[in-house]
């Protein structure tokens, strides 16, 4: 055989190898190009003005948004909930105030408001219970949800998706854990 | 020789491969790899909103003008461009390396294993398969240099006039690329003005182009680009001031090898008289294993010295021994036999200016403190002087085994080729942590920082995330560096507290998982998982934007 032959196969195989890796490669699945979004914006429909400081009676609101960027469409749930410093987050071990469900289509961005109303607190020592919360138009009672001096709490937003499979909202999936937060301090009555 | 049908065949393939290799950043994430596309693409995103390029930016005008003419008549999205098409423009570099390789060794099978390896090669297909200034800069050496060797051995006026279109481009297009071409340019002068006994008008090409190119470089460097190269220039020589005199002297002594290599051969070199073959790869095995563990000499005691960087047996096998085996060992083979056929300083010394000009470069920096670091900028225009060597070594080595090996040959050098490419585009862990993708969801959280981000507050975030926030918003990021929080957290561990007047915090998945990227002279390092249980725990920090990629916090210190 003559130098020809091992120009071409060595030109040749390399090719082949290269294109059967580039193919392979091409095909499998994006790390994280499959994925869910969840956000909190400000009542300005901003990242600036977040609630501090919240009077009882005194309505704040905020926007959520989810967007889905997985291959299908999701069926997906936003959990609402309300916390302290004390309790830990991400997943918040505390049961939802309200939740919202929608299907959400490939690529779709859903976006609501959210208004949240403490309409009633109770002292107890150094400690504030909040009793009493309007979330939207959802009247909540009979809470005990405790921080010292008023000061702490967090409300938490959690995306859960459905899975067919055991027929159940998860938090945790490929698309990871998602969720968010912002904290207030409440004003107390003196 | 091969007959043209072969070499045409050959060269298609090659070009296909080149081209393969370097796309696959951009088909497996769909995005613009490496850092510094986002920086450039930034410049281009820009000018296709406002009309105007916002400033001269320090590489030159040319590649921001290729890519958006691209965009314009491709009629696509500019982040595709920079995605995918520099491949297609970039791997003609391997048709210019069989180009030159051929009128350096006039064997077309040395051409076409030249070409082969410009096309799979890992450093120089990383450095020509991103979408950086970089990489059009070496295209146009690539060409220029086959160029150069016609218009000094031919002669010819179309040629000359296409060399110099072509240096005006390489000037335009990155300045790196520009000062390694210069200082090859001048080397080669040298080398031609001590090998000439009479006026020869042709061999004096490189003296008369040094001479031009000089007053134009410098002139462009001071008054186009005022600021940048210079001011380069200047903090590398300002960290040198106690050490230039022995910066000039490393960097003469290896001007002054490369001249007894061109003028001295046979008292340096001692080749062989009947160039037997397997004494040459004893030397060659030598040679090769001595340089590089000179090399990785230098770099295992020298680089800690200058920065927090850390070897480790790995990289030196990932990095080195490819390299070793594969390129440095058929470079001394195949010049040893162009030497023989070569007798002429002046075809000598071109052969060997491109090495020459990367490698003093590099010498000169190996004093100048973190400076040091810089010299892996040249390995890529150090491969393009290299290929010509190494394909005629490696056509050599083939035709010194018996012929019925021949097939076996082939699937070999294929099975190299794989290799050699495979060290292209590293993966974080063996490259300290650098993840140079990028994923949808990322690029997704930054628009969203983009549109809902307040652009007076500054954003903490590290190098890798940072300049595609710089992209999406406009606004000042600080980069993992000593003035970031990540990057503090990440260097020292100890969580401390953040400043108030960095308004956002964007982690991602790539900070947990392999390194919170900073000063590129200090190694970076993984953001430990307390970092985010801190942030997560702070009441003056909203958590406002999640992903499964990345998550973003508001800090609202100083709020009330």
């Amino acid at each position: 055989m003559d130098e020809e032959t091992t120009v071409l196969v060595a030109v040749g195989v390399a090719a082949v190898l290269v294109f059967a890796t580039v193919v392979y490669i091409t095909f499998q699945p994006k790390p994280a190009n499959e994925f869910m979004e969840l956000y909190v914006l400000d009542s300005n429909h901003g990242t600036v003005d977040y609630v501090r400081n919240l009077g009882v009676n005194e309505a704040v609101r905020s926007y959520v948004g989810v967007r889905n960027s997985m291959s299908t469409a999701q069926y997906v749930a936003v959990y609402v909930k309300l916390s302290n410093n004390t309790v830990s987050a991400g997943p918040c071990p505390l049961p939802p105030l309200v939740r919202y469900e929608r299907v959400l289509a490939k690529g779709e961005t859903w976006e609501f408001p959210l208004n949240v109303t403490v309409t009633r607190t109770e002292a107890q020592g150094k400690y504030t219970a909040v009793t009493e919360l309007k979330v939207n138009n959802t009247m909540l009672k009979d809470l005990r949800l405790l921080a010292e001096g008023g000061k702490g709490y967090r409300m938490i937003f959690e995306l859960w998706l459905y899975d067919s499979s055991s027929e159940s909202f998860q938090f945790a999936g490929s698309w990871g854990k998602v969720w968010a937060q912002f904290w207030f301090n409440l004003i107390i009555p003196k | 020789m091969l007959r043209a049908q072969t070499v045409r065949v050959s060269l298609g393939v090659t070009y296909l491969t080149a081209l393969l290799i370097r796309s696959v950043p951009g088909l497996s994430t769909g995005l613009p790899y490496n850092y510094d596309a986002w920086e450039a693409l930034r410049v281009v995103s820009h000018t296709l909103r406002v009309g105007y390029l916002p400033y001269i930016p320090p590489h030159g005008p040319n590649f921001y003008s290729m890519t958006i003419l691209l965009s314009s008549l491709l009629g696509v999205s500019e982040v595709d461009v920079f995605a995918y098409a520099m491949p297609f423009i970039s791997s003609f570099s391997v048709l210019f390396t069989f180009m030159l390789a051929r009128r350096v060794t006039g064997d077309s099978s040395s051409a076409v294993y030249s070409g082969l390896l410009a096309a799979v090669v890992g450093i120089f297909v990383h450095q020509t398969g991103i979408s950086v200034p970089e990489a059009l800069g070496l295209t146009y050496v690539a060409l220029a240099l086959p160029l150069l060797y016609d218009v000094m051995f031919t002669g010819g006026a179309s040629k000359t006039l296409l060399l110099l279109m072509t240096c005006g481009a390489i000037l335009l297009t990155h300045h790196l690329t520009t000062f390694y071409t210069l200082l090859g340019l001048v080397i080669l002068s040298a080398f031609v003005l001590a090998s000439l006994r009479k006026f020869e008008p042709r061999l004096l090409t490189p003296v008369y182009l040094t001479t031009v190119a000089v007053l134009i470089v410098v002139g462009w460097w001071l008054f186009g680009i005022p600021g940048t190269t210079v001011f380069f220039f200047q903090l590398i020589f300002g960290s040198t001031e106690r050490l230039s005199a022995l910066n000039f002297v490393l960097a003469s002594g290896v001007v002054l090898y490369f001249a007894l290599l061109v003028f001295q051969w046979n008292r340096v070199a001692r080749p062989p008289s009947d160039m037997n073959m397997r004494g040459l790869v004893l030397r060659g095995g030598v040679i090769s294993m001595a340089a590089s563990v000179l090399v990785l000499s230098l770099v295992v005691f020298l680089v800690p010295l200058v920065s927090s960087y850390q070897l480790n047996p790995i990289h030196v096998l990932f990095f080195v021994a490819p390299y070793a085996f594969f390129v440095l060992f058929p470079v001394v083979i195949g010049l040893y036999f162009l030497f023989d056929r070569r007798r002429d300083s002046f075809r000598r010394s071109f052969s060997m200016v491109w090495c020459a000009a990367p490698v003093a470069s590099s010498f000169f920096l190996l004093m100048a403190s973190q400076w040091l670091l810089l010299g892996y900028r040249s390995l890529a225009f150090l491969l393009l002087g290299c290929f010509a060597l190494a394909g005629l070594g490696l056509a050599e080595l083939v035709r010194a085994v018996n012929a019925r090996w021949r097939l076996t040959q082939g699937y070999v050098l294929a099975y190299v080729c794989i290799l050699l490419a495979y060290t292209a585009f590293p993966p974080p862990s063996l490259l300290f942590g650098h993840n140079e993708a990028y994923t949808g969801s990322e690029v997704s959280a930054a628009g969203w920082a983009g549109r809902f981000f307040d652009r007076s507050l500054v954003v903490d975030s590290d190098h890798r995330m940072g300049v595609l926030l710089r992209y999406t918003t406009g606004q000042r990021v600080v980069l993992g560096n000593e003035t970031s929080w990540l990057g503090m957290v990440s260097q020292f561990g100890s969580l401390r507290g953040l400043q108030p007047a960095h308004g956002y915090v964007v982690v991602t998945e790539s900070m947990l998982v392999y390194a919170v990227t900073g000063d590129w002279t200090i190694m970076p390092k993984p953001l430990p998982r307390e970092a985010v249980v801190f942030l997560d725990g702070s009441s003056s920090l909203d958590r406002v934007f999640s992903s499964s990629t990345v998550t973003i916090y508001k800090n609202m210190q100083g709020v009330r």
